[in-house]
């Protein structure tokens, strides 16, 4: 039934622009892979390789060990929903859900059953005989999502299936999609540019920029262990604060806003470096020693947290979150604030963001 | 990689590409090679002689001048008309608004003579109004020559520019008007500063669309402007003396026809290319209400354009049942010019109908496929076709006749002086309608849903039956209606492609008018006409509008 995809050395260019540059990676047999990343970074073009409407211009895509370069879209066994849906206007939700079927040569009565099957799926049983034009826009992505899972296809591609949905609709629909997706295990590659979207509903995320796959992981681990500076800020908030690292004797210091902390690299160092600090673990303290002086700059009372925006001496803005729960007071604008470096919550890049160096 | 770019190659919508561009080829491209390598060939050498006695002789250089002098003052006249019009009918409150653009729509898509016809009847030298007048004692001045042809080119082309207008000024969104007064901009001055130039490239096409009409119209002219030769009118008269008289210069005068044509188009193009303003209405703007005289004022004026464009038509009507004997009107009413054309002429309508109807049906279907190409399937290949299946809007249908004439009257192609080579005609002339809209609608339609039916596993061949031609099938069908009613109406292709056997209702109301038998030809005109009507009524029932495009 399900397959994994698996890409090597896979590359598009649209005449002289590079689309998408020696993708390699495998998306495992039942997984949630998600392809994440600023709009015009090639994530649509690279489902659609796999769809078969953009053909590959070097590389191999595979599915299990089945090279389907060459195989026309039509025969690649691939459900898709698109972000307009592209339901089929002239037909009737059953009519649409049963489309595929009926290209495949089901007959009758399995047509029935698996359609009728997939509609309570999606929860969409009651309205089988309405016209498309009678649906709202999250009933259409429903049909749509029927309609590409009623085939039993060896993967489920998604291009930004929620985009065109309001904020609640979405959160509500995301977690039908993940339902779906678990209760069947059938290999997915989503596409989004919403990072909160990626972190809530996959295995595997894989953040694109500029044609080239920067780092494929887990949520957690792409969240706690960006392997650049793109990923850092893209995924999640972060502060970037600039920094040496410097060599006093045999020990290496991180060296920011004249605070001297003693810290261990994976490789040997030295020079400029970017420190990327979530809010919440921005430590605000008494403490005065190896502690970063600020300023309150402004403070936003959130609920269970409030905002700060605090000034740095070397004249940087960072912004720093301090839970409800773990404090007895609240900080004003023009309050002095110590902020405390833990080097363990910490990601550290040379000065171009390019290497991790923790 | 190399075997994916082969794959590629050969897919079958390459194929068909190729096959069409083939058929295009044959059809299209090389009888018009052969009419420019003709111009240059007199008597079986190479000679400019036709070109030199063109620009020299004045028998021909003048009709060349006369085209562009009456074709210039129609397109004035159908912009004065067409334009105030536009204005009045989508901005202010007058009654019956969608009366008369139905009726406008209906004066255009009348056959292309009976204008000339009916006003030789009404103001001709036996002319009814001629006979009345002359009964009191005034003389009317004389409807042939220039003032005949510029009347019937002014109330026959005024629709263009008043439907292209009023479909520009429907899509200003009323804010920009309201910002211009908000600005302190009002009346008039808004008027001129606003409106005018936002809809300026519109009337330009219009007004462009009006002169390359009148320019390929050969009817009008033929019957209406005696003395006053101009060029489609030549190219005939050349063509039909070939045997004995000069062999290239009825292919000198269409290759001068096309170039004018083209270098108009080429004008037009250039002119929008540089101002379109993509606008579409959010709000449409605002009908002001008009004080009672003014609103009489504005739908005297309406009403009265109206009238004249549709005079013809209805005079038409009312003498197809009015006695005849011989050439001559007698008093009472009968059934005899309807019974006479059944009897005399019942394989002309059928003609009609049976070639329009094969026409159509090829239309239709070329119509679907090749706009998929040329929207979908972008690449030179399509762009190719693109191009020359727009070709034959600068080719008058005279030209054209007399170019798949002397194509296609040997082998290996002799299809001269059968159906065949008529429909061919009216498929190449009339084609460019369907595509356009078939065009416009596919546009419309998001390549995603293709696509959705491909990826369920229906190829692209029959995703294209099953999901693409059903959504395309209402712009397929309004562009086909125009197709359709300009094909049964078509003349002047005809006229130079029928033989006894193949005549068709224009064919004959032509020559029935060339031989004074007005009566018969009013009663087929009137079936034409009533045709028309039916069609274009079906049309707007089907589609839901008041409008179409042209
Ligand atoms: N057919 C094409 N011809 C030329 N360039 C293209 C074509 N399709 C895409 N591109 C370019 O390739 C790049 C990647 O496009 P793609 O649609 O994959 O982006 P995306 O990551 O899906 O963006 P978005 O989030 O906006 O949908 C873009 O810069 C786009 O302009
Ligand atoms: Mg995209």
């Amino acid at each position: 039934m399900s397959f994994s995809v698996r890409f090597d050395e896979v590359s598009k260019n649209f005449g002289e622009f590079r689309a998408i540059q020696n993708a390699s990676f495998t998306v495992e047999k039942g997984e949630f892979f998600t392809l994440l990343g600023p709009s015009g970074c090639g994530k649509t073009t690279l489902l659609r390789m796999v769809a078969g409407f953009n053909p590959i211009d070097s590389g191999k895509i595979s599915f299990d060990d089945k090279i389907i370069n060459n195989i026309p879209a039509h025969k690649r066994n691939i459900g898709m929903v698109f972000q307009n849906y592209a339901i089929f206007p002239h037909m009737t939700v059953f009519e649409n859900v049963a489309y595929g079927l009926k290209a495949r040569g089901v007959s009758r009565s399995e047509i029935d059953e698996r359609v009728m099957e997939a509609l309570t799926m999606v929860k969409m049983e009651g309205l089988k005989d309405r016209s498309p034009q009678q649906l709202s826009g999250g009933q259409q992505q429903r049909i749509a999502l029927a309609r590409a899972i009623v085939i039993r296809p060896g993967a489920l591609l998604m291009d930004e299936p929620l985009s065109n949905l309001d904020a609640k609709l979405r959160v509500e629909m995301r977690t039908t999609i993940k339902k779906l997706q678990q209760s069947l295990g059938i290999t997915t590659i989503y596409v989004t540019h919403d990072q909160e979207e990626a972190l809530a509903i996959s295995d595997r995320i894989g953040v694109m920029k500029d044609g080239f796959i920067q780092q494929i992981d887990s949520p957690e681990v792409i969240y706690k262990h960006p392997e650049n500076a793109f990923v850092a800020n893209f995924i999640g908030t972060s502060n970037f604060i600039e920094s040496k690292i410097i060599q006093i004797g045999s020990q290496t210091y991180l060296d920011v806003v004249n605070v001297q902390i003693p810290i261990s690299l994976k490789e040997n160092y030295e020079g400029e470096a970017k420190i990327s600090l979530r809010p919440e673990h921005v430590y605000l303290t008494e403490e005065k020693d190896n502690t970063i002086k600020g300023e309150i700059q402004l403070a936003t009372f959130l609920g269970d947290f409030t905002k700060y925006e605090i000034l740095l001496e070397n004249g940087q803005t960072i912004e720093a979150n301090e839970y409800t729960k773990d404090v007895s007071s609240f900080r004003k604008p023009g309050d002095e604030v110590r902020i405390k470096i833990h080097t363990d919550k910490i990601n550290l890049f040379d000065s171009k963001g390019e290497v991790a160096l923790l | 990689m190399k075997q994916n770019r082969k794959a590629e190659m050969f897919s079958i919508w390459n194929l068909i590409s190729i096959f069409s561009l083939l058929i295009i080829g044959i059809f299209i491209i090389y009888p018009l090679i052969r009419l420019f390598i003709k111009s240059f060939f007199e008597t079986g050498s190479f000679s400019i002689q036709s070109y030199k006695d063109f620009f020299s002789l004045p028998y021909y250089f003048s009709t060349l001048k006369n085209s562009l002098i009456v074709c210039t003052f129609a397109t004035i006249g159908a912009t004065a008309i067409g334009l105030p019009m536009a204005y009045i009918v989508t901005r202010y409150n007058i009654p019956c608004k969608r009366f008369i653009n139905i009726c406008v729509i209906l004066s255009l898509m009348s056959p292309p003579f009976i204008g000339a016809y009916s006003w030789i009847v009404l103001l001709g030298r036996n002319g009814f109004v001629t006979n009345l007048l002359s009964g009191i004692g005034i003389t009317p001045p004389t409807i042939y020559g220039f003032g005949g042809i510029l009347l019937v080119f002014t109330l026959k082309f005024y629709p263009y520019v008043y439907l292209y207008v009023s479909g520009a000024l429907q899509s200003i969104d009323s804010s920009l008007e309201e910002a211009a007064e908000n600005l302190g901009v009002s009346g008039l001055k808004k008027l001129i500063t606003v409106t005018f130039p936002l809809v300026l490239p519109t009337i330009a096409a219009g007004a462009l669309m009006v002169f390359m009409t009148s320019l390929a119209d050969f009817g009008t002219p033929m019957l209406i402007g005696e003395g006053y030769r101009v060029l489609p009118v030549v190219v005939y008269t050349e063509f039909m003396s070939e045997t004995g008289g000069n062999t290239s210069m009825a292919s000198t005068l269409s290759i001068i026809i096309i170039c004018c044509s083209t270098a108009i188009l080429f004008l037009q193009k250039w002119y929008i290319g540089r101002r379109n303003y993509q606008m579409s209405a959010l709000r449409p703007p605002k009908v002001k209400e008009l004080k009672p005289y003014s609103r009489f004022l504005a739908t005297a004026f309406c009403f009265v354009c109206v009238f004249l464009a549709m005079l013809p038509q209805i005079t038409v009507l009312v003498t197809s049942f009015i006695k005849t004997n011989g050439p001559i009107f007698v008093k009472g009413f009968s059934f005899d010019s309807y019974l006479s054309i059944f009897y005399k002429l019942g394989r002309n309508i059928k003609n009609t109908f049976a070639f329009s109807t094969v026409a159509i049906l090829i239309m239709v279907a070329a119509g679907m496929l090749l706009s998929y190409l040329i929207v979908r399937k972008r690449n030179k290949l399509t762009t190719a076709i693109d191009v020359f299946i727009m070709l034959p809007y600068v080719i008058p249908g005279a030209v054209l006749g007399i170019t798949l004439l002397g194509a296609f009257n040997k082998p290996p192609i002799m299809i001269s002086g059968t159906a065949a080579i008529m429909i061919l005609s009216y498929v190449i002339r009339k084609l460019p309608y369907t595509i356009r809209s078939s065009t416009g609608i596919l546009y419309q339609i998001d390549q995603s849903i293709d696509e959705a039916s491909i990826s369920l596993g229906v190829s692209p061949i029959k995703t294209f039956f099953k999901v693409t031609a059903p959504m395309m099938m209402p712009g397929v069908l309004s562009g086909a209606v125009i197709s359709w009613i300009t094909t049964i109406n078509e003349l002047s292709s005809s006229i130079i492609l029928y033989t006894g056997k193949t005549g068709t209702i224009s064919v004959a109301i032509y020559s029935e008018v060339v031989r004074g038998g007005y009566g018969t030809a009013a009663a087929l005109a009137s079936i034409l006409t009533l045709v028309t009507t039916i069609s274009l009524l079906i049309f707007f029932a089907v589609t839901k509008s008041d409008s179409i495009s042209v």
